[in-house]
């Protein structure tokens, strides 16, 4: 485990600490709100499990750099939009599974199509439409899909950018 | 073969067990940060994080998107009440494209597992487009 990852642990849980003997009502709700959230995403990352004990058990490295490696171009980029766009829950979820798809081979910039489609939630979409019409939705998850390809080549060749 | 095949199986659980544990601190971290986060916003601090006009307006939606977290369906009511109450439509997609595909709060947990430099520059081309987006669609909205 990170050094970092518990400093920043150990920063939050303070501020909490904080937060219930300054200000106890809301820190009271903030509480409830994290466990409500918690709940909700419990499930999810059972999913998650097991789509990772799934990948380490059956996808090896050579699967993954063949399909969504530095050499899949833009089929590996369609792929992880597709994939992005079909993950459910939030975003934190997923970041172990990537973790262990980029150890595995998976390209950077793919990663980030991945984590960037994630802003197009087919479920939510009737939703979205009654907000702000199906103009505007398809004006938006159009912008977002193409954005993301961009997005992915960016973050791929600012990554390999020596500081 | 079943045995072995059982061994490896065991040997997945395992490992993918272990990455998760390592992930758990950060998790909670970012599940309580949340938490607090929800608890100080109002409807009223929405609106006055808007206090630019005209095309600034994209910037502060990115901004304000980005510093948010949550479920996505939060991001759409208050963006409906910032179009209500006059907020630019290219700054309100800013925000709602920042809001999931930036997220400051869950940077550290970014960080740890795909590096913390991936999470940094992935976080900045992201604020970036989330206002050329919202420039572009409020214009093409603005043509149909």
């Amino acid at each position: 485990m990170k050094r970092s990852s518990l400093f920043f642990f150990g920063l939050v849980l303070l501020s909490q600490i904080g937060y219930l003997v300054f200000a106890p009502v809301q820190a009271h709700e903030a509480l409830q709100y994290s466990f409500r959230l918690g709940m909700r995403i419990a499930p999810i990352f059972a999913i998650v499990y097991l789509v990772m004990v799934f990948f380490d058990y059956v996808v090896d490295a050579n699967y993954i750099k063949r399909h969504v490696g530095k050499t899949s171009g833009l089929k590996g980029a369609v792929i992880a939009a597709v994939f992005g766009i079909l993950s459910s829950g939030p975003i934190y979820v997923w970041y172990p599974l990537l973790a262990e798809l980029q150890k595995k081979g998976m390209k950077t910039g793919h990663i980030a199509i991945f984590l960037y489609n994630r802003a197009i939630k087919l479920p939510l979409l009737p939703l979205f439409i009654s907000y702000f019409g199906i103009m505007y939705a398809i004006a938006v998850f159009v912008s977002v899909f193409l954005a993301s390809l961009l997005n992915g080549y960016l973050v791929e060749q600012l990554m390999k950018v020596k500081l | 073969m079943r045995n072995m095949d059982y061994v490896r199986l065991q040997q997945s659980g395992f490992r993918s067990l272990r990455s998760l544990v390592h992930f758990l601190p950060v998790l909670i971290a970012v599940i309580l940060l949340l938490g607090m986060l929800q608890s100080v916003m109002d409807e009223n601090l929405y609106r006055q994080f808007f206090v630019f006009s005209g095309s600034l307006q994209t910037v502060s939606g990115a901004l304000f998107g980005s510093l948010l977290a949550g479920n996505p369906i939060t991001s759409y009511v208050i963006g409906n009440e910032l179009l209500l109450s006059g907020i630019t439509l290219a700054g309100v997609t800013a925000f709602l494209v920042s809001w999931v595909t930036v997220g400051v709060v869950q940077l550290p947990a970014e960080g740890q597992s795909l590096g913390l430099r991936f999470a940094l520059i992935r976080a900045t081309v992201s604020f970036i487009f989330a206002i050329v987006i919202g420039a572009i669609v409020s214009v093409g909205v603005g043509l149909v």
